[in-house]
């Protein structure tokens, strides 16, 4: 009987649901994000109302966090598993771009111009991701300002870095095809 | 495009599990199918009264104060504001109507006089038992025991049903100090290929309600307030009724400014005041544009902008199945169902699913 009682607390059913009540009690969440980059500078204080606008999601391998084109409304923090991110050119088919790990960020753009997502993203296994959607970016803005400020700040600087290694990308290509195939 | 595992045999413990969760299911579905009925008003309610108010518990929660404490100060100080409203006005409504219903015998005869005329070729064109019948049935509707007030008299007896307002309150309370969490826990239940839709949806609808809502409510109040303190000082008798009447009739566009402004002139028409009818009339055609260019800009910000032959039917459906009430709220309701509709539109043809 009580053997059947803990496979029963196991069943994935069951244990995601123990395992969130589990989280919530031990501050586990705002542990996690303390080690986030993206999140770097924010107080404990501070992510503790972050997490309360965060929102869990579980994808299984091969399943589409957003499809390119899509209508872009937020961001997803990984938490486990890898992220595939994919370009999809009509004539050139699939191009992978990046594989993200946890604490990763991305969709982050999203938040800024709601434009149409720029790549394909795919978990590459059994994934949890952390989403912040515009939505939830009004609230914090309007319920705690300092905070959507910092975390704003941080995407930013995310933004423009990826922006810099984009240029640098660009000017080695560029380099690479002055100098010639010889 | 998930992996499947290979079908194997179900333990004992999934099929426990299994027959628990379909048992749960059922259950819950079977409750909120025989509740709906009687939760719906305090949950709809609730919704919207917790939208409204959010903006001022997100004011208190961003200086420090818990959205527990937040939600229910706010709640509290606005069950208490309209009961001491309720308690100063109420009876002053209510002696207005009284009085209306005493002197309407005099209004009826003097409407008779002034229409004469009309009533002579009525007269011709219409048989006598007629016409008597529909000057009967006018008086009747006017008097004691059929009063037009009738039905506004049974929406205010109807209105104030405590458990209804409680559980408004309560459905509120819950909705302003965890409403994120709640979200969060509805938001759990929609699948990955929709989630980010969803959510858009969700949080584009809510920010329009609320903002019309509030936004209607404030163009209301300054209307009501306006219409009253004008026909107060042009010596129009039931001016706080007239004002609060209009003031509701305001959320309807197109006919809700006549419809309000109606009752006034009629009465300066049947001698009820001396102040001529076009003074009444040219004064709310002042406070009507006043409103047009100043108010509703300032609070609504933008009409529900539904073509006239959409107000017009939703005001009879309204009134077909809800009376005064179902009139005055059928059409915003259009106006946000619409509003609704876009949006999904739109969203459907944004996540590519259109």
């Amino acid at each position: 009987m009580i053997g059947e009682l803990s496979r029963l607390r196991e069943h994935p059913l069951w244990s995601d649901l123990v395992s969130r009540v589990r989280s919530n009690r031990s501050d586990q969440l705002v542990d996690w994000l303390l080690k986030v980059p993206m999140l770097e500078g924010l107080h404990r204080r501070h992510l503790r109302h972050l997490a309360r606008l965060l929102h869990r999601r579980v994808f299984e391998p091969g399943e589409v966090v957003f499809r390119q084109g899509d209508v872009g409304s937020g961001m997803y923090i990984v938490q486990s598993g890898r992220i595939r991110i994919v370009s999809e050119d009509p004539s050139r088919g699939e191009i992978q771009l990046s594989i993200l790990e946890p604490g990763h960020c991305f969709g982050e753009m999203a938040l800024f111009d709601h434009g149409p997502r720029s790549a394909t993203a795919l978990a590459q296994d059994h994934c949890v991701l952390f989403g912040l959607f515009d939505g939830d970016l009004d609230q914090l803005e309007r319920s705690r300002p300092g905070v959507a400020a910092r975390l704003l700040r941080n995407l930013g600087l995310a933004v423009s870095l990826r922006l810099r290694q984009t240029n640098d990308r660009l000017r080695e290509i560029e380099e690479g095809s002055a100098r010639g195939p010889y | 495009m998930a992996t499947t595992a290979p079908a194997s045999p179900r333990p004992r413990s999934d099929r426990l599990l299994l027959s628990f969760w379909i048992a749960l299911v059922v259950g819950l579905v079977a409750i909120l199918a025989v509740s709906a009925w009687v939760l719906l008003v305090p949950l709809v309610a609730g919704y919207l009264l917790a939208i409204v108010l959010s903006p001022v518990v997100e004011a208190l929660d961003r200086r420090g104060v818990p959205r527990p404490l937040g939600a229910a100060c706010v709640l509290g100080a606005l069950a208490s504001t309209v009961a001491v409203a309720a308690t100063l006005a109420t009876p002053l409504v209510f002696h207005q109507i009284e009085e209306f219903r005493d002197h309407s015998p005099e209004y009826v005869r003097s409407a008779e006089l002034k229409l004469s005329g009309l009533m002579e070729v009525l007269g011709r064109l219409v048989p006598p038992r007629e016409l008597d019948h529909a000057r009967g049935l006018a008086l009747a509707r006017l008097t004691a025991h059929g009063s037009p007030f009738d039905s506004l008299q049974d929406l205010l007896d109807v209105m104030p049903l405590i458990e209804n307002v409680l559980l408004t309150l309560v459905v509120a309370f819950f909705l302003l100090a965890r409403g994120a969490e709640i979200r969060k826990a509805f938001m759990g239940l929609v699948p990955n290929r929709y989630f980010e839709m969803t959510l858009r949806l969700l949080y584009r609808v809510q920010r329009q309600t609320g903002s019309y809502l509030r936004g209607q409510s404030l163009d209301s109040l300054a209307n009501a307030l306006l219409i009253a303190a004008t026909l107060s000082v042009l010596q129009v008798p039931y001016a706080l009724f007239l004002g609060v009447f209009a003031g509701l009739a305001n959320a309807v566009p197109l006919l809700g400014p006549v419809a309000g402004g109606v009752p006034a002139i009629a009465l300066s028409l049947v001698g009820a005041t001396a102040t001529p009818w076009w003074v009444i009339a040219l004064a709310l055609l002042a406070i009507h544009l006043i409103d047009d260019f100043v108010i509703y800009p300032a609070t609504v910000g933008g009409s529900l902008d539904l073509p006239p032959w959409v107000v017009i039917l939703g005001v009879a459906l309204g009134n077909h199945v809800g009376g005064i009430l179902g009139m005055l709220v059928a059409v915003p309701l259009i106006g946000l169902f619409r509003g609704f509709v876009v949006e999904l539109h739109e969203n459907l043809k944004g996540f590519q699913i259109l």
